[in-house]
């Protein structure tokens, strides 16, 4: 199963997932970290939303008597604490509980890494990438699946995946514009800091959507 | 009183959520709603629910939290409390009728309402203080949002080629203000 980079239907979710994090990567060690983070709580709250989960919508036409949920199925007792209406409550608080607990190891860790994400850490919490999973079922089929492959859920973890490579080369970017250096390599003479602040990185992001969209114009209108 | 309309006009100027730590940037790169009015309706719904979820925050940290040795949780606790706000918002919504429901899913993803309230109760800054410069960053935020879609929705930019439409220009807009605004920063 494959899943195109630039499917448009990826870049919908990938664009607003990008809004609450952006301004934490300031470096390419901060992209990764949060990417790493969101990429973790995808996976953790699909496969928690899955087996907690209560009972699942069946497509029209199934047995209700032996189709069971999620749950039923893998014989786990904890089938149905979750019912339908909080599980979006239940996911945030997966995954705040989830950022608190890197906060905690980045304090002892490394806390110049924790003052760099600061306040991007716990807004993880409204990534859309990591809320979508309350409602995986219904967008992903899950539903019509049977046993252990109900607890597929590759697009999400594709789209965590490459949610960290934009996220961590973001953050290499700027870390490139903001001090010329990449770690200890040295890549720019001269200073271009001001593109690698927030507001210049808007500027930045602005022009290299306008180059990704006349590029695909571009190449359109070649195939027509 | 001057510090404090010094403190709103900071947050909406030079100290403005989007362009200080680019929070709040969901309505464009997710899906702006349509109309100016929208916009403002949005951009203020994220204003009320930074101020009543900030105040019970720092009503909460030093009675409950602080008390209770719980000081950890403070970030649980906004996380629940700005979606909390927003849902009460729309129930009390439904009773007018030209309040947009459809926008308050935006005023808790957006990122700029759990941000502002998390920044401020972290800055150690006074309540009235906090309050006012929340609130000025609120604002911020409402007038950038109306001046990206004003901008926008002009007939001149029909004359914009293709390629500058919708994302790349409302970035290029925005990082543009956020250049005027830095130059700001100095008064």
């Amino acid at each position: 199963m494959t899943y195109p980079l630039l499917r448009k239907s990826s870049l919908k979710l990938l664009f607003p997932a990008l809004a609450p994090a952006l301004g934490g990567a300031v470096s390419l060690q901060g992209g990764l970290l949060l990417g790493l983070v969101i990429l973790g709580l995808v996976l953790v709250t699909g496969a928690l939303n899955i087996v907690l989960a209560g009972a699942v919508p069946l497509p029209p036409g199934r047995d209700t008597d032996t189709a069971g949920t999620a749950g039923e199925e893998l014989h786990i007792p904890l089938t149905g604490l979750v019912p339908r209406g909080v599980r979006m409550v239940c996911t945030a608080i997966t995954a705040i509980t989830g950022a608190t607990l890197v906060r905690f190891f980045l304090l002892v860790h490394d806390p110049e890494l924790l003052e760099a994400v600061g306040v991007f850490l716990p807004l993880v919490t409204i990534n859309i990438l990591v809320l979508r999973q309350a409602v995986l079922y219904e967008p992903e089929g899950a539903a019509a699946r049977r046993g252990l492959r109900r607890l597929q859920f590759g697009r999400s973890l594709w789209l965590g995946f490459v949610f960290l490579l934009v996220l961590g080369g973001t953050g290499a970017v700027r870390e490139v514009l903001l001090t010329g250096s990449l770690g200890d390599t040295a890549i720019l003479a001269i200073d271009l800091s001001f593109f690698g602040a927030p507001g210049g990185v808007l500027l930045v992001i602005g022009a290299l959507l306008a180059a990704a969209k006349a590029l695909t114009l571009g190449s359109r209108g070649k195939e027509a | 009183m001057a510090d404090l309309g010094y403190l709103i006009i900071g947050g909406v100027l030079w100290n403005n959520i989007i362009v200080t730590h680019l929070l709040g940037l969901f309505p464009f790169l997710g899906e702006q709603p349509p109309t100016v009015r929208e916009n403002g309706i949005l951009g203020l719904l994220t204003t009320v629910t930074i101020l009543v979820s900030l105040s019970a925050g720092l009503i909460l940290r030093p009675f409950v939290l602080d008390p209770l040795g719980i000081h950890y949780m403070e970030h649980l606790v906004i996380v629940l409390l700005v979606p909390t706000v927003a849902a009460i918002l729309q129930i009390a919504g439904r009773r007018v009728d030209w309040f947009p429901a459809h926008l308050l899913p935006r005023i808790f993803l957006n990122g700029a309402a759990l941000g502002v309230v998390i920044l401020k109760l972290e800055s150690g800054s006074g309540a009235v203080e906090s309050l006012v410069t929340a609130f000025g960053m609120g604002l911020g935020f409402t007038v950038l949002l109306i001046l990206v879609r004003a901008i926008e929705t002009r007939p001149e930019t029909t004359l914009v080629p293709v390629w500058l439409r919708g994302m790349p220009l409302q970035f290029i807009t925005l990082g543009m203000i956020a250049l005027a605004l830095k130059g700001l920063s100095g008064i």
